[in-house]
């Protein structure tokens, strides 16, 4: 009977933890619009990652200013990020260490993607495109079907 | 800043004949010259000249797709736009007042009665293809399509469209209704910004007219590019 009643208290705990979680988001997908080659592909080299200062993204795909053939996805997790995030959040970029994306909300649904200090704007675009190659699954179809 | 808007000026009338030269012998399109042509201008001006460089960064324009691996062919649109980006001085944009004046563009000029032509006209240019037809006549054919971040507009153009925005300005000292409804539209983005719709649409409408004046002054058509 105790350890049924335990069981009710951890529940009670977790259904808490679930309601909390409405709130605040464990990863947030973020999308940058990349070019594709003739074969399908996504096009993935670092001139697709220009930092001017900062990697342009939004939060869904199809609704930047320059509609591209392929989508690659980044997730951003860590930072108490709300749903729907409030501008000035930011967190993580999964799988790119010290780089953070934030989110600015202009234009509408934008987030920017930040390189670590003392990084150069040359060197971050080359390291966003060594992660995406190794990470190819993250590919999504734009205006057209990408891999 | 993480998307701009960039303007340059050009001639596109010696633009196109330089092209005809180098690419078109008896009336037909020779692709592997342009190709040629546009790899050594690449290799000449991208590591030397920055605006050039700048331009082939916001057009993602590389050297892999210049020199493409073999059997991969090389595609004629990135060596035509190669040869322009030599051609271009920079202009003023209509990121000057506002680095997002392209969205308050696109969120207000449907209310004050610009058509969806009409503003893609003054962000992104007309598409390239019509000046590849200035260039190289019938040989669309051979070209993928442009991309369409980039465009476009004649001098001509520019002249005829300054008297439509010089309207746009007089609304400023007018409460008309199209004024109300495209400050409206832009409320909430103007909140989000510590400014006010008034002050957004004002300062839009000078970065039009002087980017339309400036090539009207210059007699210079303009390319228009959304660096993204």
């Amino acid at each position: 009977m105790k350890k049924i009643v335990s069981l009710n208290a951890l529940s009670a705990v977790l259904g808490l933890s679930v309601f909390i979680g409405c709130q605040s988001v464990m990863a947030v997908p973020i999308y940058r619009g990349v070019d594709r080659l003739a074969n399908g592909n996504a096009k993935l080299t670092p001139n697709q990652f220009n930092f001017n200062p900062e990697l342009s993204t939004f939060n869904a795909v199809g609704i930047a200013p320059v509609q591209k053939p392929c989508e690659y996805r980044f997730d951003v997790s860590g930072g108490n990020i709300q749903n729907p995030p409030n501008v000035g959040e930011h967190g993580d970029v999964t799988g790119l260490v010290g780089y953070t994306a934030t989110f600015d909300n202009n234009p509408p649904g934008h987030w920017s993607i930040q390189q670590p200090h003392g990084v150069s704007a040359d060197n971050a675009r080359t390291a966003v495109s060594v992660y995406a190659l190794a990470n190819r699954g993250n590919v999504v179809n734009g205006t057209q079907a990408c891999q | 800043m993480t998307i701009r808007h960039t303007a340059y000026g050009f001639d596109a009338k010696h633009f196109a004949e330089t092209v005809r030269m180098i690419a078109y012998e008896n009336a037909v399109f020779d692709s592997v010259s342009l190709h040629k042509h546009a790899q050594q201008t690449f290799r000449t001006l991208s590591f030397s000249h920055s605006t050039y460089a700048e331009l082939l960064a916001g057009l993602r324009i590389d050297e892999e797709l210049l020199f493409p691996k073999a059997g991969d062919e090389p595609e004629s649109h990135i060596d035509f736009l190669t040869l322009l980006c030599e051609n271009l001085t920079p202009a003023p944009n209509l990121s000057q007042r506002i680095p997002m004046g392209y969205f308050v563009i696109q969120t207000a000029f449907p209310c004050l009665g610009w058509s969806e032509n009409d503003i893609r006209s003054i962000i992104f240019g007309d598409p390239l293809e019509t000046l590849l037809d200035l260039a190289l006549p019938n040989a669309i054919h051979s070209f993928p399509k442009f991309p369409r971040e980039c465009g476009w507009l004649s001098s001509e153009r520019c002249s005829g469209i300054i008297p439509s925005v010089l309207r746009l300005i007089d609304m400023l000292s007018q409460s008309s209704a199209e004024l109300v409804t495209a400050a409206d539209a832009l409320a909430s983005y103007a909140t989000e910004r510590r400014s006010t719709p008034y002050a957004l649409l004002q300062s839009v409408f000078f970065d039009v007219l002087e980017m339309l004046k400036w090539s009207q002054a210059n007699q210079a058509d303009l390319f228009l590019l959304l660096e993204y």
